[in-house]
């Protein structure tokens, strides 16, 4: 088996660990926490959706990772905005 | 060479796994209970953003990892910017309004506790007078009168509290200081 493969592997077992974590966060009672864990989940997937997609040979998954990261940190710096007027 | 760029890759993947699965433990380590642990975690989760970078990279993405390691610093900032002049702002502004005037008998209340606390533990007495002159330098940070600190009080103090059954003491846990929201959460109601 190739260690670029297992390696691929590995990073996809702590992405699904790490997004465990982020969904405990965003789950949090305070409004920011869940800021910041779904902005960390959303980059996780992309992540994910990246080593899926290149493992599948699925070509489609590195635009919908791309538009992932950059609507996430849209959403993101919109909802901030939106926190701190209050 | 292949093998030699293939193995590069495999250990740059390797090590952005490492590093995600710290960054979680360490997440899920941290005591949500503290005061203003959001920092802290925004602090962490930058370790994820590094390491979500050196993946992508090595995964030849180049042109996600390059934005998004232009947009991570910005999303920190924006996060505890929003936290520090949203949620954070209005926790303070609940102990300085003038509700807490009206709250009657909590005063008592807090009072009888705060006895039983040193009854409990009579060697605090030492630390409660260091962490009032605490309580007051951080009162007179935050802009809060110096008056209104007997409604205020240490969660680690208050959490003997929880003996008893009485709902409104309960009601005033907060992150690190209690907090008197009684009169305040029925004005939210409104």
């Amino acid at each position: 088996m190739d260690i670029l493969l297992i390696s691929e592997y590995i990073l996809i077992i702590a992405l699904i660990i790490f997004m465990i974590a982020a969904i405990r966060i965003t789950t949090h009672k305070t409004i920011a926490m869940g800021l910041i864990g779904s902005a960390t989940f959303s980059l996780a997937l992309a992540i994910l959706l990246v080593i899926v997609g290149s493992i599948y040979n699925i070509e489609f998954s590195k635009d919908i990772a791309l538009a992932l990261i950059i609507l996430g940190v849209v959403g993101t710096i919109a909802f901030s905005v939106a926190l701190r007027r209050g | 060479m292949q093998d030699i760029i293939e193995i590069i890759r495999a250990i740059c993947l390797l090590i952005s796994a490492a590093l995600i699965i710290i960054t979680a433990i360490g997440i899920l380590r941290l005591d949500d209970d503290k005061y203003r642990i959001i920092y802290a975690k925004i602090h962490i989760l930058g370790i994820m953003d590094i390491a979500g970078v050196l993946a992508l990279i090595a995964m030849d993405q180049i042109l996600l990892g390059a934005i998004y390691f232009v947009l991570a610093p910005i999303v920190a900032h924006a996060m505890a910017n929003a936290y520090y002049y949203g949620e954070e702002d209005r926790k303070i502004s609940i102990v300085s309004s003038d509700n807490v005037d009206n709250l009657g008998n909590l005063d008592n209340i807090n009072n009888e506790n705060t006895v039983g606390i040193e009854d409990n533990n009579g060697s605090m007495e030492n630390n409660n007078v260091d962490s009032a002159e605490v309580r007051r330098n951080e009162a007179r940070a935050f802009g809060i009168d110096t008056k209104e600190l007997h409604l205020i009080h240490e969660s680690n103090n208050i959490s003997t509290l929880d003996k008893f059954q009485d709902d409104q003491i309960r009601s005033l846990k907060d992150e690190k200081y209690i907090i008197s929201t009684l009169k305040i959460g029925e004005d939210e109601d409104d």
